[in-house]
């Protein structure tokens, strides 16, 4: 019976949806059968950061209206047989899929994987508990800045309302450099703020957004930080990315001052 | 003081005045009211340290000062 993971943040544009697609691949290679679903109607985007956008022929509306049956509105990516797409519906659908409609599939889907992954909308209005009432856990994704840290901060509060097994954070866009030079928050000081633990530390890496999310190449570090965090997501593990790593020390200085030059 | 540092107290103080739902300079103002107050009372060199905690549907208010005088006055008979 598959988990359910909501990706959530309160604040827009932190990554919600590539996080949704990269920690999903990751699980998918460590040959778990994964479902991405993606409940932002309107705004939505997991199928173009998975390259499937042109594969869509049925969505979640019309699963929930009966036109299709579950297994036929989800996408099987190429290159991952075991990773799945659930695409979102337009922007009517929003009228007319509730939390209770919207979780119902999600059951109904939990039998065939091991992990569904909720893209959730920004936000904390009906899209939001649209998408928190299928989920068993949470991960709440930041980025090391104040907006999103308030935001952050409300949605973990709302979060608790709802009894979920778990609820973590995810920071995401960690500048290794910035961190090490001490100009921006470290990942410890984050949970410590947000009384919740990190599961994952994401760097701000060109690759993420040159591969439009998720084909990212083997040897970057972004490929490693979703390694680790899948790792951590599914067998529990406390290990964290370190950003700093190639900043410290006397070439790490050298590095740090090059990239602020650039 | 480090700009992380300087960032970590400013949403800190951030995170403190939403999770009261109250204003920004919330506990500034109380801070200041009570201090005008206590300081008819007692004398002390610092200002008084408040600590409020939401606990259930209560919010729990402590209040820490350390005083190197009572002044002494009488009290109107009621």
């Amino acid at each position: 019976m598959a988990k359910k993971i909501v990706i959530t943040s309160g604040k827009g544009g932190v990554g919600k949806t590539t996080v949704v697609a990269n920690l999903g691949v990751a699980l998918a290679d460590l040959g778990l059968r994964v479902a991405l679903i993606d409940v932002d109607f309107g705004l939505n985007n997991l199928d173009v950061v998975l390259g499937v956008e042109n594969k869509v022929v049925y969505d979640i509306l019309d699963v929930f209206e009966g036109r299709c049956r579950i297994k036929q509105a989800l996408i099987q990516c190429e290159d991952r047989k075991n990773l799945f797409v659930m695409p979102s519906g337009s922007v009517n659908s929003a009228n007319i899929l509730n939390g209770q409609n919207v979780k119902i599939i999600v059951e109904n889907m939990a039998p065939l994987f091991d992990y569904i992954l909720i893209d959730c909308p920004a936000g904390i209005d009906l899209g939001f508990h649209r998408a928190i009432s299928s989920a068993d856990e949470a991960i709440v994704v930041a980025t090391p800045n104040m907006p999103s840290l308030r935001d952050a901060d409300k949605v973990i509060t709302i979060l608790k309302s709802y009894k979920l097994e778990k609820i973590s954070l995810v920071v995401n866009r960690a500048r290794g450099d910035l961190i090490s030079g001490q100009k921006m928050m470290t990942p410890i000081d984050i949970q410590s703020l947000l009384k919740t633990e990190v599961v994952g530390v994401l760097p701000e890496e060109d690759s993420v957004f040159l591969s439009i999310g998720y084909n990212l190449p083997n040897r970057s570090d972004s490929k490693k930080a979703y390694k680790i965090l899948a790792g951590n997501v599914h067998n529990g593990n406390k290990k964290i990315f370190d950003v700093t790593n190639k900043y410290n020390g006397f070439f790490g200085s050298i590095r740090r001052g090059l990239k602020n030059k650039v | 003081m480090k700009k992380n540092k300087k960032e970590l107290i400013r949403i800190q103080s951030l995170l403190e005045s939403d999770r009261l739902c109250a204003g920004d300079n919330f506990l500034e103002l109380l801070t200041v009211d009570l201090t005008k107050l206590l300081k008819e009372y007692f004398d002390f060199p610092d200002v008084p340290r408040i600590n409020i905690e939401k606990k259930g549907s209560f919010y729990e208010l402590n209040i820490s000062l350390l005083s190197t005088r009572i002044r002494s006055f009488d009290c109107m008979p009621k």
